[in-house]
């Protein structure tokens, strides 16, 4: 059930913010039944074994948290961490590493494996995983119920793309939380918002993408490869952060503070900048349970670029299991790496707006890896974008005005200075920007609300992650 | 007046995502106060959802999940038609729409998607040949049985207002289908009018396509029905009568088919661009022609045409060679015959001496076109 479909606007989420508005002392056992009936909705095989690992979890923690034996601790929590990565791997690398081991080997005869990808196991297992490391670092308490840990692992809004959220960050908002006027009117706001994020920009951008990618290489022209190169870098941000925006905005409706997973990054001076606005709780996430456990910023430079290496590298793979994952994950493990000099020699010399030029670039290429299917095609893709002589051969790419209009509106949004445009509307009169806010969005929702009807159904690009 | 702001956005935004679940409840009552709400005046095809299974098996392999959503989506009423207009209009606004077989071009012009892949990309099925030699064989067998018989290429509105099509159309100079074709119709002595050098050959004003018609308004048909039966009466060796062009009203009221490409696009407001709109009249009137039609939307309006002007007597239009509408003297007394084709063509045949075959150029090789060729040879 997308947060974009007829079926969740209209009726899911109205009938249960209703009903966990008007019974505000049942809202968690309201919210944990429609969360799980939301997994189950699009995972109906799958919503068991998240119950039955979660009670593991909850058994575990509870044993850490119990035992003052650091030895016992420890096993429960490798226990615990190895068989959340089992499913992980089990559901989601399996099949890519046979395949691997097969081209590897030229064992042809390795099974082919064909295991479906749950909705949202990667996020589901990333929190899971925080859970029983904050439980073992006792950054947190157990929760106090095995409900409490449902409530975490299936909240609805984050489930199947997250933000990713850490136990402790939520726990004391599950216990106890109100609902304002102003955190139902932010979270509407923000809801809204990301749906004009995702069905008007992002899904306009979405068709041509494909038609691009999936066109043979040798027919790119030079204006085709960028305008896809372009279009995508577009998509997936308004993709992916009007995902983010739905389930930050659903969260504070219903009382939840999320933290937030975007900050601009095409704004970004760096990779290191990069990664502290784009999917931020991914790079917290890998900062706090994998960089730091590894060494961290402590040790030989050689070490800590291990270090960063090896982060990335597990980041391209939690992408996807396929190697143009990892190899997008290299690359930015690369520019991370010599950004550690850049910031020091580089950045600081150089006028803010060329360190934002190019680190824009320099993701743009990278999102070349993470969107096509093989490496192959991304260096030929590549080819053709730094070839200007070349001359399309799609005569029937008919890319229509809309795609300019909105993909023009995709970069002034991803470009906007933000504060200063908050500074600027601060010095105006207040109820006449607020209104003139309230009936942008109510135009925009309109026009979302009936995109949802009429255009096909366009999962989002992170569901498979 | 903060919170009154907050407050009415709010209403605002609650009323937008409410009223189609509320739309939805009233589709379980009979009550006629609904009726507003339950109404859904959209234009053209939309989905026809099946109900969907509601049981645990087809929620267990996701059929059920799936099959609900268009079918909810579908009983939403008059609140689902307010917000698919509205989508559509800002979509119109931005250049785009998602309603299949639109597109738009330049200064709002409609096109259908097989006109510009016609003009724009110079496909060519490579039947040229193959289709003359088989409409020449027809045409023969039906002289031999005392009918005249004249095939029409309709015209295709991209191929004679190119200059607005969509600023990514960029055609080639290769030859239209279209051309190949009527280089081989004419090699292989084929009776047939070509519409679209028809209406090429005249002047653009007034209009023969409208703005956001898919199909060709009085004026096109004019230039075209013109030439038809000019060519009926010397193949055919008798008088029927010449149409002439009495009167043009042009005025911003589109009427049937003049404006359906806009109509199909449902927006909040009414399409309305120039539309011109001819009176007729007929000189050296003969006598009305008892005939066999086979052909596509394209028709309608030259159908109408004839038999408002009392030129058809007895007739048959085979729509696409799939249903038959029978005309007995005036456009009011058509009627829609259910039977199947192929076995009344050889019936009808018998009481008619003309047999006209129309394609449109955005698809010329029809099967429609096929299957009469199949059903002469086999008479």
């Amino acid at each position: 059930m997308p947060f974009n479909s007829v079926i969740f606007i209209f009726i899911f989420a109205p009938v249960v913010i209703g009903l966990s508005l008007l019974f505000r002392s049942f809202a968690n056992r309201i919210i944990l039944t429609a969360s799980a009936m939301f997994y189950a909705w699009g995972e109906p095989k799958f919503v068991g074994v998240v119950i039955v690992s979660a009670m593991l979890d909850y058994l575990l923690a509870a044993g850490i948290a119990r035992t003052p034996n650091v030895s016992i601790q420890k096993l429960l929590l490798t226990t615990g961490i190895a068989a959340n990565l089992t499913l992980l791997v089990y559901c989601k690398y399996a099949a890519f590493f046979v395949e691997t081991l097969g081209a590897l080997f030229g064992a042809s005869s390795l099974p082919i494996m064909q295991i479906l990808l749950p909705l949202g196991i990667s996020f589901i297992v990333f929190e899971k995983i925080t859970y029983l490391v904050d439980v073992y670092r006792r950054t947190t308490s157990p929760a106090q119920s095995i409900f409490d840990y449902l409530f975490f692992v299936f909240f609805f809004p984050k489930m199947l793309a997250g933000p990713i959220i850490q136990y402790h960050d939520i726990r004391a908002q599950i216990e106890q939380r109100s609902v304002s006027l102003d955190d139902v009117e932010a979270g509407a706001t923000r809801f809204l918002l990301g749906l004009a994020k995702k069905v008007l920009i992002a899904d306009t951008m979405a068709p041509l993408v494909d038609k691009l990618f999936s066109a043979p290489v040798a027919q790119l022209g030079f204006a085709d490869a960028w305008l896809g190169a372009v279009c995508f870098t577009v998509q997936i941000y308004f993709d992916f952060s009007g995902y983010s925006d739905m389930a930050i905005g659903l969260s504070r409706v219903l009382g939840f503070r999320l933290k937030e997973n975007f900050n601009q990054p095409y704004l970004a001076i760096g990779f290191s900048d990069f990664w502290q606005r784009w999917h931020i709780s991914l790079s917290s996430w890998i900062r706090d349970y994998l960089y730091i456990p590894l060494g961290g910023n402590h040790g030989s430079r050689l070490r800590v670029t291990l270090n960063l290496w090896i982060c990335f590298l597990a980041s391209g793979l939690w992408h996807g299991a396929s190697w143009t994952f990892v190899f997008w994950g290299a690359y930015h493990g690369l520019f991370v790496s010599l950004d550690r000099i850049a910031r020091e020699r580089a950045w600081p010399r150089l006028p803010s707006l060329v360190g934002i030029a190019a680190t824009f670039f320099l993701v743009l290429i990278g999102w070349v890896f993470f969107r096509a299917t093989t490496i192959s095609q991304a260096f030929a893709f590549l080819g053709a974008m730094a070839d200007p002589t070349r001359v399309s051969g799609l005569p029937d790419l008919w890319v229509t005005t809309d795609v300019y209009i909105l993909l023009a509106v995709g970069f002034v949004l991803s470009f906007l200075p933000l504060q200063q445009v908050r500074r600027w509307t601060a010095s105006l009169s207040e109820p006449l920007v607020r209104a003139t806010q309230h009936v942008f969005l109510w135009a925009a929702t309109a026009w979302s609300l009936g995109h949802v009807y009429t255009s096909s159904f366009q999962p989002f690009i992170y569901f498979r992650f | 007046m903060r919170s009154v702001q907050s407050i009415l956005f709010l209403l605002g935004v609650a009323v937008l995502v409410l009223a189609p679940g509320l739309a939805l409840l009233a589709q379980t009552s009979d009550s006629p106060q609904w009726d507003a709400l339950r109404r859904n005046r959209l234009v053209g095809a939309v989905i026809n959802a099946k109900t969907p299974a509601l049981d645990a098996q087809s929620f267990w392999d996701g059929q059920g999940q799936s099959g609900i959503e268009p079918w909810l989506a579908e009983r939403m009423g008059a609140p689902r038609e307010f917000l698919i207009r509205v989508n559509n209009m800002f979509d119109y606004w931005a250049g785009r729409t998602k309603v299949p077989g639109l597109l738009i071009g330049r200064d709002g012009y409609l096109f259908g998607p097989p006109m510009l892949t016609d003009w724009c990309l110079r496909r060519d099925p490579g039947l040229s040949a193959e289709m003359a030699i088989g409409l020449k064989r027809a045409q023969q067998k039906l002289e031999s049985l005392g009918k005249t018989f004249v095939y029409v290429m309709s015209p295709n509105k991209a191929a004679i207002y190119p200059e607005y099509a969509p600023g990514y159309c960029k055609p080639s100079t290769t030859p239209r289908f279209h051309d190949r074709f009527a280089e081989e119709l004419t090699r292989n002595g084929v009776n047939f009018v070509n519409a679209h050098a028809l209406l090429d050959a005249e002047p653009k004003t007034p209009i023969m396509f409208g703005k956001y018609g898919g199909h060709w308004n009085d004026i096109g048909q004019f230039y075209t029905v013109r030439a038809l039966l000019a060519l009926l009466e010397a193949k055919g060796g008798r008088a029927i009568g010449q149409l002439e062009l009495r009167d043009v009203r042009t005025d911003r009221k589109p009427r049937w088919d003049e404006a359906d490409a806009g109509a199909l696009l449902n927006l909040p407001y009414e399409l309305a661009a120039e539309s011109p709109h001819a009176r007729f009249g007929i000189a050296a009137r003969g006598k009305p022609i008892n005939a066999i039609f086979i052909g596509s939307s394209f028709m309608w309006g030259p159908m109408r045409l004839l038999s408002e002007q009392g030129l058809i007597g007895n007739a048959r239009l085979y729509y696409y060679f799939n249903s038959t509408y029978r005309y007995t003297g005036t456009s009011e007394q058509q009627v829609h015959v259910p039977n199947v084709v192929r076995e009344d063509f050889g019936k009808a045949l018998l009481d008619v001496d003309y047999v006209i075959l129309e394609s449109n150029d955005e698809w010329l090789e029809s099967p429609h076109v096929t299957n009469f060729i199949k059903a002469v040879d086999s008479l």
